[in-house]
């Protein structure tokens, strides 16, 4: 795809209707001079700071940049698409020659265009603060592409827009902008938090997450000058958090562009296609099993990061199937339009608007065999390991597969019943089902009735505590579930097919 | 130019459209009549490639619109009955924007924006800020929109209802001159007086469907059930309303103060000889005037008033 900056249609106009007069460079000389304002401050202050004053101002002046630049780019994408929506102003540029992928591209370039250009104006004063010694160039140079790729990031998940002028409430329609600000404010605050302090949350698998997808890890770095030690590990490989991140948001960046390219050349469009799940799922689920891998230690055995693996898999893979999952009208429109085109199975596997079953089917398999070719062969060839606990290792296989099945189907069979709200029921029965018999059983120390929510078998496995019978009651239990909501599902879709397929002998047509 | 068949949109149970079928030919005018909610505008997104049909086929120039949507973008000029400009531009570059929309060459832009500009009468406005413009202005800003990239189906949905009668006059004889262009044109309105002037064939839609359609001369000729006779008398209209009562082809006979309607139903061949009769009974005849149905007659006649 070909991307004329200076002549996008989308770029022009932000550009033209922001920028008239002199106000781009009002804009820039008044962040530069409060850039300066702050140097002098900090400058009087030097001798109550730790450390050179340069690198406490390059700190302080990146992590403003960051916070800045990120509201700016989701306050102004946000808000446009919210605008050209309403007004339906949209639709004359969805009905020009211009692409879907090039209207977005406009949008979340152009339209923060004042993030970049505040970015802009801070270089000579990031320059200053590496020629008085406070950051080396190669850093300085990161980090600024690092910048562009977080604004990026944050404007392409702030495009995420429904296309029905009459779907946000008026309360929602003029709080999007805001909410996208807070939320990036909180994003931030919570990655701080969790990266940082004590607990759990330093754990290296979760600051290794903070890591890619955040600077956080990277600005923290600079004062004691270690922005090179600060690496993420993947199969023993270390890499700078500096160099993976900008990759790591444009992939962030790269999967939201693609739904939302998906929703405006047709909003019945499901998020992803089946074949793009599949692909993010591989890609996440490598990175995932890297990262698991190397954050185990021998102590431990083969259990502990192939749980981690299996409840990262797990998530991952039902936001991912839940992307690709057709809603009620998506869903019908398959039934009028698409069904027989292609044979069933084929059409399950990869077609656009068919149920989700085999996409389930297929993710689940993803995990297993990246869990083995990934986590455990090598764990087991390494031979640091010791023996294979098979057995809890197969249950919580099974399980992490059951598990995805009953709430996939569930999902599944509530967005077809209904077009609003299956992922919050879902979601909202899935937090019940496991924290409520987890937590009943660790009140009334219980281990069996612990052992009937994933939580609790997975806590079980991970303190070698679990002693499972041949087929746990957790396992028959989403086996029943999911058996169910299958049944469930086969019932729907057939009473829309029957209902389909009288209105079309009503039209005279041939059913499929 | 444009081939609508099996043509089904439900909205959440709801149906819009149901079983349409519908071909235009390359040149024509098409006008679409019909209530609110009969489903004019659904058809009109589905052709500009804004909805998905729920089923069926729609084709402009050969190109399915559903399957190859981006294909029929550069053919079509789409203008919406609800729209809304960008306030913050000048009027030459809210065209100029879409014109890059519309890959115009660069070189061409220009000139293309004071061709359309001169088309629509807004060439003095020019420089203003779009949001200083009236309503009628923008209307005709958005018209000239739609007609930058030289598209050959142009699919107007309402595109009158804002202008002043001026306005309207203007809008009419723009519409005439894309008729002598050859450009084909689906239009929705309300003003049915106005499109009996330049359309050359009408879809009257009810619930969905298309209760008739076809030439406007042909739908007259096949609704209209006789000509209709406007006769003129110099005093008491009672002896000519007896004179043809007593006609076997005359019908539906009326009087106001010295004029007598009514339908007539023979061959248009007899009218001299019924004329003669009239004179010849000797009836003071003022006039004797045969008057064809109008599109608004048409309308009535035909539908019932229900949306979908």
């Amino acid at each position: 795809m070909r991307l004329d900056y200076w002549n996008h249609p989308l770029i022009v106009k932000a550009l033209r209707s922001r920028y008239r007069g002199g106000r781009i460079f009002t804009l820039a000389s008044g962040h530069l001079l409060l850039l300066l304002v702050g140097a002098m401050i900090m400058f009087y202050y030097r001798s109550a700071m730790p450390g050179p004053w340069a690198r406490n101002y390059f700190v302080a002046m990146i992590s403003v940049q960051f916070l800045l630049s990120a509201l700016v780019a989701a306050s102004a994408v946000s808000s446009s698409m919210q605008a050209e929506v309403t007004t339906r102003t949209l639709d004359f540029q969805r009905i020009a020659a211009i692409t879907p992928a090039q209207i977005l591209l406009g949008k979340v370039i152009g339209e923060p265009a004042s993030s970049y250009l505040l970015a802009l104006a801070s270089v000579p004063m990031a320059v200053l603060c590496h020629a008085l010694g406070g950051v080396s160039l190669a850093v300085l140079v990161l980090l600024y592409i690092t910048l562009g790729t977080t604004t990026f990031m944050v404007a392409c998940l702030a495009a995420q827009h429904p296309l029905d002028p009459t779907a946000p409430a008026k309360a929602g329609a003029a709080g999007t902008g805001g909410i996208g600000c807070v939320g990036v404010l909180v994003w931030f605050s919570f990655m701080v938090a969790m990266s940082r302090r004590g607990g759990a949350p330093s754990s290296q698998l979760l600051s290794g997450i903070v890591g890619l997808f955040t600077p956080i890890i990277t600005i923290t770095a600079i004062p004691s000058d270690a922005v090179w030690a600060e690496t993420v590990s993947l199969f023993g490989v270390a890499i700078p958090y500096i160099v993976l991140t900008p990759l790591a948001q444009l992939g962030i960046a790269a999967h939201a562009l693609s739904g939302m390219v998906r929703r405006l050349s047709n909003p019945l469009n499901t998020l992803a296609s089946k074949p793009q799940a599949y692909a993010w799922l591989a890609v996440v689920d490598l990175v995932w099993a890297a990262m698991v891998f190397d954050s185990a230690v021998p102590q431990t055995g083969v259990a502990r990061p192939a749980i981690f693996f299996l409840i990262g898999h797990t998530v991952l893979a039902f936001l991912l199937v839940q992307l690709a999952t057709p809603r009620r009208q998506t869903f019908l429109s398959w039934v009028w339009r698409l069904r027989g085109r292609r044979r069933l199975g084929l059409d399950l596997l990869v077609g656009e608007r068919s149920l989700n079953v085999l996409a389930l089917g297929v993710c689940s398999l993803m995990g297993l065999v990246i869990l083995g070719m990934a986590v455990v062969l090598p764990g087991w060839m390494s031979g640091a390991w010791g023996p294979i606990p098979w057995e809890s290792l197969g249950a919580a296989a099974l399980l992490s597969v059951l598990v995805l099945f009953s709430y996939g189907l569930l999902f599944q069979a509530c967005a077809i019943a209904g077009e609003r709200g299956a992922s919050a029921f879902v979601i909202g029965v899935a937090a019940v089902a496991m924290l409520l018999p987890y937590g009943l059983g660790e009140y009334y120390q219980e281990p069996f009735l612990s052992s009937l929510s994933p939580i609790g078998v997975c806590a079980q496995i991970l303190k070698d505590r679990f002693s499972p019978p041949w087929f746990p009651p957790i396992l028959l239990l989403h086996l029943v579930a999911a058996l169910c909501w299958a049944w469930l599902l086969r019932g729907l879709a057939r009473a829309l097919a029957c209902e389909v397929d009288k209105k079309l002998e009503s039209m005279g047509v041939r059913c499929p | 130019m444009i081939e609508v068949h099996h043509l089904r949109k439900e909205y959440a149970g709801n149906v819009a459209l149901q079983n349409l079928h519908l071909e235009i030919p390359e040149g024509e005018v098409f006008g679409l009549i019909g209530p609110n909610g009969a489903g004019k505008t659904t058809l009109i997104r589905i052709l500009a490639t804004l909805l998905e049909p729920t089923y069926g086929t729609a084709r402009i120039h050969g190109i399915d619109v559903v399957e190859r949507p981006l294909d029929v973008h550069p053919v079509i000029g789409y203008m919406s009955d609800f729209f809304s400009l960008y306030d913050d531009l000048l009027v030459w570059e809210y065209l100029d924007h879409f014109a890059r929309c519309y890959r115009v060459p660069p070189r061409l832009r220009a000139g293309m924006i004071d061709d359309v500009l001169e088309l629509v009468s807004l060439s003095v406005r020019r420089d203003a800020e779009v949001k200083s413009l009236s309503r009628g202005m923008r209307q005709r800003l958005c018209f000239a929109k739609t007609l930058l990239h030289q598209p050959k189906v142009l699919l107007l949905d309402e595109p009158a209802s804002g202008l002043d009668p001026a306005g309207r006059l203007e809008f009419r004889e723009l519409v005439k001159k894309l008729k002598e262009m050859g450009r084909t044109v689906l239009i929705s309105s309300h003003i049915l007086s106005e499109m009996t002037e330049f359309c050359t064939s009408i879809g009257i839609m009810e619930q969905g469907r298309l209760v008739e359609s076809g030439r406007v001369e042909e739908i007259v000729a096949k609704l209209q059930g006789g000509l209709r006779l406007e006769l003129e008398v110099l005093d008491d209209p009672n002896p000519l309303a007896v004179l043809l009562g007593m006609q076997d082809a005359v019908s539906q006979l009326s009087m106001s103060n010295s004029t007598v309607l009514c339908r007539y139903t023979g061959p248009r061949e007899e009218l001299p000889a019924l004329h003669r009769r009239i004179v010849s009974a000797g009836i003071p005849l003022v006039s004797f005037a045969v008057r064809s149905d109008t599109l608004e007659d048409i309308y009535m006649k035909v539908s019932k008033h229900k949306t979908s």
